[in-house]
């Protein structure tokens, strides 16, 4: 009996053979994409950014390096010295009370009452409609000409004589703006910890209910501990996305009355491509790195010793 | 001293693309620069634009402004203009009207030097000083056509000794009032002075009819306008002569107080924070009656309420003890300078053409009085409304000044000044927190703060 001869592979098919069986290999071949993806797109960027924060680029004109010139003239200034403060603010005050809300919801929602599916879809609306929709609509209801909560209040009800100040006072435009985000940012919390705290074992909670265990205690102490780690997570993200909010403040009230809501990225916007200055703008996004660097430090080392206590 | 080595953007983005995220600066800086400009060409006279199509053939113009959101009926009119003198003249030409963020797009032409040709804006173009062609030559021409330009023109299109834009006009704020609601009071027209309005005001803002004049730095248009009318007829001013500051006087803190006691006594609490459109809403709405606005109150109203449009009219702002000052903003159009070859030719003759008086006429008539000539010889030109009610514009004509007055030009610290509202801030602050002093020293501040970062 005669066999056929086997064909032999040719170099090429036999050298993408070896490569692709060896894991050595494999894996950078199988990140490559991604980290190409996320090299031109996020640490070019990023990089060109940290440079030119360190340049006197103007639109339209070369850049030149300058040092720390931009973060010299920044601290300098009162725009930059609110900005800061109105960043911490916003954002110390806006997690505090997502965190609450979204604690208090993510509870209740865990209970079963009628029409609980309901509710669950009815509190997403504010999370999934368009920013720009929502703050529209916000701008109406908090005008300082056509505020129809004022309307109602002072034109139609008189239960006030002047018309509340919303966006035409400095400390009001901040807890409005404060208000909305809680608004649009507690549906997440509030379903992020829901999912987490159905993840907890009931029988880990009806022991300590047997063991004497209040309601509140048993939540603090078992519940709550279990789900810190996706609480920090949640906390992680949203203090990145409201440090770094853009569109509410500028869709309410462009930064005003008197600066008093302009944050890191409006500040860095209306230098950038209000004034063309470029450099600066890039300096003032630049600020806020550090910031966010510390945090997501401490974050994940506390969900690390949270896991290994566990 | 500074190290200056330049470092173009086409040695650092060599072989990049554009990348979004991040900061918006590297937005700006991650687009691609322009394609080469096409050879240059021979402009067509302006008498020729009409005939000639031949040679400014292949050139490409791309036009941007905002729309004519108070007045959309002017926007058809360039567009037909220009788009038949880019038929005849074998031009490519293409209109892109932004009406929100048009500095960040004027921005990023800027930079990546591509997007725009043709410029049109209201804020000063000493801003964009170091970006914009000269076009003296097309301004001259123009200029000398129309019986040279009234003083706010060469104030606000000239920067070391040459004219970086042409002035398209000017918008002059008067006073817009309910005639019909001052009979009821005893009175038939809006008074003479600003102490008579103050007075007048509380009468009306007794009865629920408060004036509603834009304090405010929301509003890029009347909040760069109506405050002037009280700061200058109290002799307050922005500027010396010689460019230093003048703001921090007496005078202005006569006008923030006089302000004060106007907004208290006579005006809407929610004017420190309008915009632009909320006093023509305000007053469409019957809510206000009084308050400083061009005349897009006025041909609305005509249309839409026509109850309002018979119970107002048009008065100069009142005198203060300096006088009586009417204010403007001067839209215009610049050429942007990494326009090169045919394509600048055509961009400067596109200008010539369009804003020659034969021409302009048609655009100031279809305003209606919302935009006026810079130029002397219109005053005898048919461009006035006919309307006994807008007969204001004729007499506003000579007398309105822009803001940054009294500089010899506008400067990049004028510029942003305006862009940043300043003194819509300045009489917001003040109002709002019925502190004068207070409010002037931390506008002050922020004024330090613009000449520091630029």
């Amino acid at each position: 009996m005669t066999t056929a001869p086997r064909s032999q592979p040719s170099p090429l098919s036999a050298f993408f053979g070896r490569v692709l069986h060896k894991d050595k290999t494999l894996g950078p071949i199988l990140l490559s994409p991604g980290f190409v993806f996320l090299a031109v797109m996020m640490a070019y960027p990023f990089f060109y950014a940290v440079y030119l924060s360190f340049t006197d680029k103007e639109a339209g004109s070369a850049a030149n390096f300058t040092g720390f010139e931009n973060y010299q003239k920044l601290l300098s200034t009162t725009l930059f010295a609110k900005t800061v403060v109105n960043s911490i603010v916003y954002t110390v005050f806006a997690l505090v009370l997502k965190f609450a809300g979204g604690l208090v919801l993510g509870t209740l929602l865990n209970r079963p009452f009628v029409g609980q599916r309901a509710a669950k879809a009815l509190m997403l609306i504010p999370w999934i409609m368009p920013t720009v929709f929502s703050t529209l609509i916000w701008n109406w209801i908090l005008s300082p000409a056509f505020s129809i909560i004022n309307e109602v209040l002072v034109g139609k009800l008189h239960l006030l004589a002047q018309p509340l100040p919303f966006l035409r006072d400095e400390t009001w435009a901040m807890a409005s703006l404060i208000f909305i985000n809680v608004w649009r940012g507690v549906p997440f919390f509030g379903i992020t910890f829901l999912a987490a705290i159905q993840g907890v074992s009931t029988e880990i909670i009806e022991a300590s209910r047997i063991d004497g265990a209040s309601p509140w205690v048993s939540f603090w102490r078992i519940t709550f501990p279990i789900i810190l780690p996706v609480v920090i997570i949640v906390m992680l993200i949203s203090t990145i996305g409201t440090l770094g909010d853009f569109d509410l403040p500028f869709l309410l009230t462009r930064g005003g009355p008197n600066n008093a809501t302009t944050l890191f990225a409006l500040t860095s916007y209306n230098l950038t491509l209000g004034s063309g200055l470029i450099g600066l703008g890039a300096a003032v996004t630049m600020s806020m790195f550090p910031i966010l660097v510390i945090l997501v430090i401490a974050s994940l080392l506390r969900v690390r010793r949270q896991q290994d206590n566990i | 001293m500074t190290q200056s080595k330049g470092v173009t953007r086409r040695t650092f983005l060599k072989g990049a693309g554009a990348a979004a995220l991040g900061a918006s600066a590297t937005a700006l800086a991650s687009c691609q620069p322009a394609a080469p400009a096409a050879p240059a060409a021979t402009a067509v006279p302006a008498a020729a634009a009409t005939k000639a199509p031949v040679v400014l053939k292949g050139a490409k113009v791309n036009w941007l402004g905002g729309p004519w959101s108070f007045l959309p009926e002017l926007d058809p009119v360039i567009d037909t203009f220009c788009n038949d003198w880019a038929k005849q003249n074998n031009v490519t030409l293409t209109f892109e009207r932004e009406a929100t963020n048009l500095n960040a797009k004027i921005q990023t032409a800027i930079e990546t030097g591509s997007g725009a040709n043709i410029i049109q804006l209201a804020n000063p173009p000493a801003t964009f000083a170091k970006s914009l062609a000269d076009v003296t030559e097309v301004a001259t021409f123009l200029g000398a056509e129309g019986g040279g330009y009234l003083p706010a023109g060469p104030f606000q299109c000239t920067s070391a000794g040459k004219w970086i834009a042409v002035p398209l006009g000017q918008h002059n704020w008067f006073i817009n009032y309910r005639q019909d609601w001052l009979k009821e009071e005893g009175v038939d027209k809006f008074p003479d002075t600003w102490e008579e309005a103050l007075a007048l005001g509380k009468k009306l803002k007794a009865k629920g009819r408060p004036f509603g004049m834009t304090l405010s730095d929301k509003a890029g248009g009347d909040g760069n306008a109506a405050p002037y009318l009280i700061l200058w007829a109290f002799g307050a001013k922005e500027f010396n002569p010689d460019g230093s500051l003048a703001l921090d006087s007496k005078e202005t803190i006569a006008a923030l107080e006089f302000a004060i006691k106007l907004h208290n006594e006579a005006g809407d609490p929610g004017e420190v924070a309008y915009d632009d459109g909320a006093n023509n809403a305000g007053f469409l709405a019957e809510k206000i009656s009084m308050t400083a606005n061009v005349n897009t109150i006025y041909l609305p109203a005509l249309k839409n309420t026509p109850k309002v449009a018979a119970g107002m009219n048009h008065a100069l702002p009142p005198k203060g003890p300096a006088g009586r000052f009417g204010a403007c903003t001067l839209p215009w159009w610049g050429v942007l300078n990494h326009t090169k070859g045919a394509d600048l030719d055509a961009a400067k003759d596109m200008i010539k053409q369009f804003f020659s008086m034969a021409n302009m006429s048609k655009f100031y008539k279809a305003g209606q009085g919302y935009i006026l000539p810079v130029l002397p010889k219109y005053e005898s030109a048919d461009i006035w409304p006919a309307d006994p009610k807008l007969a204001i514009a004729k007499e506003m004509f000579k007398l309105a000044l822009p803001a940054g007055y009294a500089l010899p030009n506008q400067t990049k610290l004028s510029g942003l000044m305006q862009e940043k509202v300043m003194v819509g801030k300045l009489f917001s602050q003040a109002c709002s927190t019925g502190n004068a002093r207070a409010a002037l020293d931390g506008v002050l501040k922020e004024i330090n703060d613009l000449k520091l970062l630029s």
